[in-house]
């Protein structure tokens, strides 16, 4: 703003009642550290409060106190701080010329701005924690989505169903797959399984009609012996007339060479055989 | 509502003012509290002129009120006292509510008859107007008719600089210079030295 039109305006500035924009141009030009319009400011500004004076005095009502400071206490400021900095240049009576005025605003800035980051980083960090937080609950209601689709299957038409019994010396243990009749999906279901070495896992199979058994996935199994798989993709081509579950090396071998603990035959394939 | 007779003689100190603003910079309730007591009635008082309305006048001293205690570092003594800045935070906050929406639809857009609107009828029956509210008064009687207007209708009525030429039928630039020249003439005659 012109200097000239500041000077012109600083009396309704005081008075309050320029608008916004008007104000807002006679603020930025006293924070150029115009000495006349700051001068004529301050003689102005006097003449203000005594008119002010003019006015009959009546007190405020004792409410308003409390709810000033009930106000206060529950007011949060995370910026405080940074505003302290700039208060302690402020209140230099009698210090500040142009130059100094400058280096403050300068500093108050920076002062400002280093806490606007520091704030930043913090909320940063928080969203990244959150992010992190919020993928493993994704992977997590993922798998159930999974699970459900799976659970799913059952009631689809021609869904095989094999149960699988327990072997010696494990005869408790048991087991059932449900696959889709083309065995492009299915899952596995076991109970009462011995915890496995930790260098072992159980490996499940599907036997074949004059065909060595293929490998249709590795699994362990939790504290209450239960376990639940989702097999792998199995070709069209393949034969599978029953299941059967082993204990192998970590990782699983092309073919069984451990003990069986569960065993079945698909029903169907047993009565076309 | 109780009243009581104004606190310029307590007011009239600056340094214990700014001693006080400090306090509050450092986040000391007991100054703010301090400071409400020393202000409150002033701060009341003015934006009660303004809105002539108690609770809208009392929301204005909670938002000072609460304005000095978060911004107390926003206080700068090349401008002014402590009272002068109190003074034009309460009626650009007072004004800017009689600008808004709903204090308009509450019909108060012309809210400022003179409190103290002229020298002959402002509160000289007050109990509560101390000499120096009537020396402010009779000072305002001294001044030409033109310029006691101006800042009747600039102050008191909250009229901008549009707004009087306007209500005056008078150009722009004579209402500026008349404000001007009244303010001037206002300040020889209270003899205000800064």
């Amino acid at each position: 703003m012109d200097h000239k039109i500041a000077l012109e305006l600083l009396e309704s500035y005081l008075f309050g009642t320029l608008d916004d924009a008007e104000r807002a141009a006679v603020e930025a030009h006293l924070l150029t550290g115009c000495a006349e319009c700051t001068a004529r400011l301050r003689d102005v500004s006097e003449l203000s409060v005594r008119l002010a004076q003019a006015v009959p005095q009546v007190q405020a009502p004792a409410r308003a106190k409390e709810r000033l400071f009930d106000r206060i206490r529950t007011t949060h400021h995370p910026a405080k701080r940074a505003r302290a900095s700039s208060g302690r240049l402020r209140f230099a009576w009698g210090m500040a010329g142009v130059a100094t005025a400058a280096a403050g605003v300068l500093l108050w800035q920076t002062t400002v701005l280093r806490d606007e980051l520091r704030t930043t980083n913090r909320l940063l960090a928080s969203t990244i924690a959150d992010t992190g937080r919020l993928r493993t609950e994704l992977s997590t209601y993922r798998a159930e989505v999974e699970k459900y689709k799976d659970a799913m299957m059952l009631g689809e038409p021609g869904v095989r169903f094999v149960s699988l019994d327990g072997m010696e010396p494990n005869r408790d243990a048991f087991g059932n797959v449900v696959c889709k009749p083309d065995m492009s999906a299915g899952m596995l279901y076991v109970y009462r399984f011995p915890m496995a070495p930790e260098d072992k896992e159980y490996q499940l199979w599907g036997l074949r009609d004059g065909l060595p058994p293929v490998s249709l996935g590795m699994f362990t199994v939790d504290p209450n012996g239960a376990a639940m798989l989702k097999m792998k993709l199995i070709p069209e081509a393949t034969h599978i007339v029953g299941f059967a579950v082993t204990i192998e090396p970590k990782g699983g071998m092309s073919q069984p060479t451990g003990m069986m603990y569960v065993k079945g035959m698909d029903p169907m394939e047993e009565g076309e055989g | 509502m109780a009243k009581t007779r104004a606190e310029s003689g307590q007011r009239n100190d600056p340094a214990r003012d700014v001693a006080l603003l400090r306090r509050i910079h450092e986040r000391d309730e007991g100054a703010l509290s301090a400071f409400y007591d020393r202000y409150s009635t002033f701060v009341y008082s003015l934006a009660r002129s303004v809105l002539r309305d108690d609770g809208d006048a009392e929301d204005v001293v909670q938002d000072v009120f609460f304005r000095v205690w978060e911004r107390a570092d926003a206080f700068d003594p090349d401008r002014g006292s402590p009272a002068a800045w109190l003074t034009t935070m309460t009626r650009r906050l007072a004004i800017d509510r009689t600008r808004s929406r709903s204090f308009r639809a509450r019909g108060r857009e012309a809210p400022l008859e003179a409190v103290a609107g002229s020298a002959s009828d402002a509160g000289r029956d007050s109990v509560t107007n101390s000499a120096e509210a009537n020396e402010v008064l009779a000072a305002l009687e001294q001044l030409e008719p033109a310029y006691r207007e101006v800042i009747r209708l600039s102050y008191y009525e909250g009229l901008s600089h549009s707004g009087i030429a306007t209500k005056l039928g008078t150009p722009l630039g004579t209402v500026k210079s008349r404000l001007r020249e009244g303010v001037t003439q206002l300040r020889r005659i209270l003899a205000i030295k800064t």
